[in-house]
């Protein structure tokens, strides 16, 4: 994989997060599964430019939803993971199981 | 709306004037004409900058609006004509000078002509309403403020706002910060989530969770306006002088 194109901890969250709403997540939607998964609150900021960079990439892509009231009459942005994306992952996932065999990750008893 | 026959009674065995309240017609033409002049007042507002394609469908958008309304007095002048028609007919009838049955038709043509007019004026009203947000949708989400002030007193908005108003400082912030291809949908995701803190926490908590965000906002957003380009070339740049200063020391 290209260097350039290569995944970084909080994408590879943001793009499993975006992976599990099948299509479906928007900004908020994707906020909620990361800060669950993670137990941290990520800024809404910090997500929009991850999610900027995951399309400039190419492993993700978006269209304009539907204005809400509830949003005071702005649009959503809807994210779906593509499959330069899908790629990305498994060979993320092969990488770290080949590095992690062998390896006890439990923590040494006292 | 209505439009009331007064005068005697409107049965089939008896004849009357027709006394048509045209006051709906009036307003709802007035309303076009209103709806009208605040998209003409929209387009031609400095901050929106049209060109190409975009200008065109613009155009045509508000094309179709304006001959909504000229359609509507068209048919308006149209039933006017057929109840003054219909009323001297009932005259000339006073006076013996035609039959009952010429009355009759003339009378059924111009109930006809006011239900017609009546329907379009409904059908008019809704699609003026929903030209004028196509023409507020084709803008970004800086001109659509500059439109608040033009859609106030504008009474049917097709998405009335119904969320919670965020603190306003902490919105400009983002939008001076955010690029403008987000600005809508982060802001749009942070009214949604601070309307549910609302309910759950009350306006307070959700005040300050709407500050941090916005807060927490700024360093990630300017970062991808200035560009990672610049930040790289900062970097590299850095990294020469102390390779230079390592040189120096050897």
């Amino acid at each position: 994989m290209e260097v350039e194109k290569s995944l970084g901890h909080f994408e590879e969250i943001v793009l499993l997060a975006t992976l599990r709403l099948a299509g479906q997540g928007y900004g908020k939607t994707i906020r909620e599964q990361v800060s669950e998964a993670t137990g941290r609150d990520v800024s809404i900021g910090a997500l929009y430019a991850t999610l900027d960079r995951l399309e400039r990439k190419g492993f993700i892509k978006s269209h304009q939803g539907e204005a809400t009231p509830e949003r005071g009459g702005r649009a959503k942005r809807y994210f779906e993971v593509g499959g330069a994306g899908i790629a990305a992952l498994s060979a993320m996932h092969v990488a770290r199981n080949k590095l992690k065999r062998g390896l006890k990750l439990s923590p040494a008893p006292a | 709306m209505a439009i009331t026959f007064g005068g005697r009674e409107m049965e089939d065995n008896r004849l009357g004037n027709l006394e048509v309240n045209t006051k709906d017609i009036e307003a709802a033409s007035a309303e076009l004409d209103e709806t009208f002049n605040r998209c003409i007042r929209a387009l031609n507002t400095k901050n929106v900058t049209t060109s190409g394609e975009r200008a065109n469908r613009l155009k045509r958008t508000l094309g179709k609006l304006y001959s909504l309304n000229c359609e509507l007095l068209n048919l308006f002048r149209d039933f006017n004509h057929s109840t003054r028609t219909a009323n001297a007919a009932l005259r000339k009838f006073e006076r013996g000078e035609t039959t009952r049955e010429q009355v009759i038709v003339l009378r059924d043509e111009a109930r006809a002509k006011a239900q017609l007019v009546l329907n379009y004026a409904e059908y008019a009203e809704t699609a003026a309403t929903k030209i004028e947000d196509d023409i507020y949708a084709a803008f970004d989400f800086y001109t659509a403020r500059v439109y608040a002030e033009l859609l106030k007193g504008r009474s049917d908005s097709a998405t009335p706002s119904t969320a919670p108003t965020p603190p306003k400082s902490a919105e400009y912030i983002l939008l001076l910060v955010l690029s403008k291809r987000d600005r809508e949908n982060l802001i749009g995701d942070l009214a949604e989530e601070y309307a549910e803190i609302v309910q759950k926490h009350g306006t307070l908590k959700a005040n300050f969770w709407y500050c941090k965000q916005a807060a927490t906002s700024v360093a990630p957003s300017i970062k991808k306006i200035v560009g990672f380009g610049i930040s790289a070339s900062i970097g590299a740049a850095l990294r020469r002088l102390i390779s230079y200063f390592i040189d120096l020391l050897r």
